[in-house]
């Protein structure tokens, strides 16, 4: 849920005023939403991107933590460094939904990858989601994949 | 508050009092946004061809979320590849795409 509030009031010349809303309930319509979920997560414009650039680590995340600005030791290299979305993220009009995923290709060994966070640009940038693995990967080798999909509900 | 994502919602196929279906099981999700119709689910994604580098914006038919909460989508540009049945794609106007067509 997106909540907001309309507040509105006239003031009239001879001083009077005419409270019309008061911290009243608004409406999200279905436009802004698919908007919002553009800007959010499926927009590729350089300057202006969405969080649709996946990363890993295997670093166990303590959650929550809203104040996480980086993702702990976070993969760069090997084949499991920070990947754009592909196939490219997507959202479904009408709906809350979207859906971010990348399918790695290791390219070296790892011992267990066990979280995943969403970035908006290929390096730094703002952290946006982010969550542990059920379970870790295990031990990967060159040549395995690890599939990993966001689907981020939002509104 | 809640930090943690929420169930699925469709608004623009709503219950008679206008409140939007919802759930969590992916199942009845899909099999909503399969069957509901006027108008039907889209997918829209920004999306840019890895050949030749224009950016695209698509519009397909609703894809079903599988059971790992991967959709599946595979794009083809229209310049490098087949035409792909059922998607819409509109070339994005960047920098790269304006100096390709200037040449």
């Amino acid at each position: 849920m997106i909540h907001g509030f309309l507040s509105a009031k006239v003031i009239r010349k001879d001083g009077t005023e005419k409270q019309l809303a008061c911290m009243q309930h608004n409406e999200l319509t279905n436009a802004v939403r698919d908007v919002m979920h553009s800007n959010c997560y499926t927009n590729t414009s350089t300057g202006t991107r969405g969080f649709n650039y996946i990363a890993v680590t295997e670093t166990s995340l303590s959650l929550p933590n809203l104040s996480a600005t980086t993702l702990p030791g976070e993969i760069t290299t090997n084949g499991l460094g920070r990947a754009a979305a592909s196939p490219p993220a997507s959202h479904t009009t009408g709906t809350n939904s979207s859906t971010v995923e990348v399918t790695m290709t290791a390219s070296g060994s790892f011992t267990d990858v066990v979280a995943s966070a969403t970035f908006n640009a290929s390096s730094g940038a703002t952290i946006g989601h982010q969550a542990n693995y059920a379970t870790g990967s295990g031990t990967l080798i060159s040549g395995d994949t690890l599939k990993t999909t966001w689907t981020l509900n939002l509104g | 508050m809640s930090i943690e994502g929420g169930a699925f919602r469709c608004f623009i196929h709503t219950d008679k009092a206008g409140n939007p279906f919802e759930t969590s099981n992916i199942e009845e999700w899909n099999a909503h946004c399969s069957t509901a119709v006027e108008p039907p689910h889209e997918e829209e994604a920004d999306w840019q061809c890895e050949q030749c580098g224009d950016v695209y914006h698509a519009k397909l038919p609703f894809h079903k979320l599988g059971a790992d909460g991967s959709k599946g989508i595979r794009f083809t540009c229209n310049d490098c590849g087949e035409k792909q049945k059922g998607v819409e794609m509109t070339k994005v106007q960047t920098e790269q795409t304006k100096r390709k067509e200037k040449k």
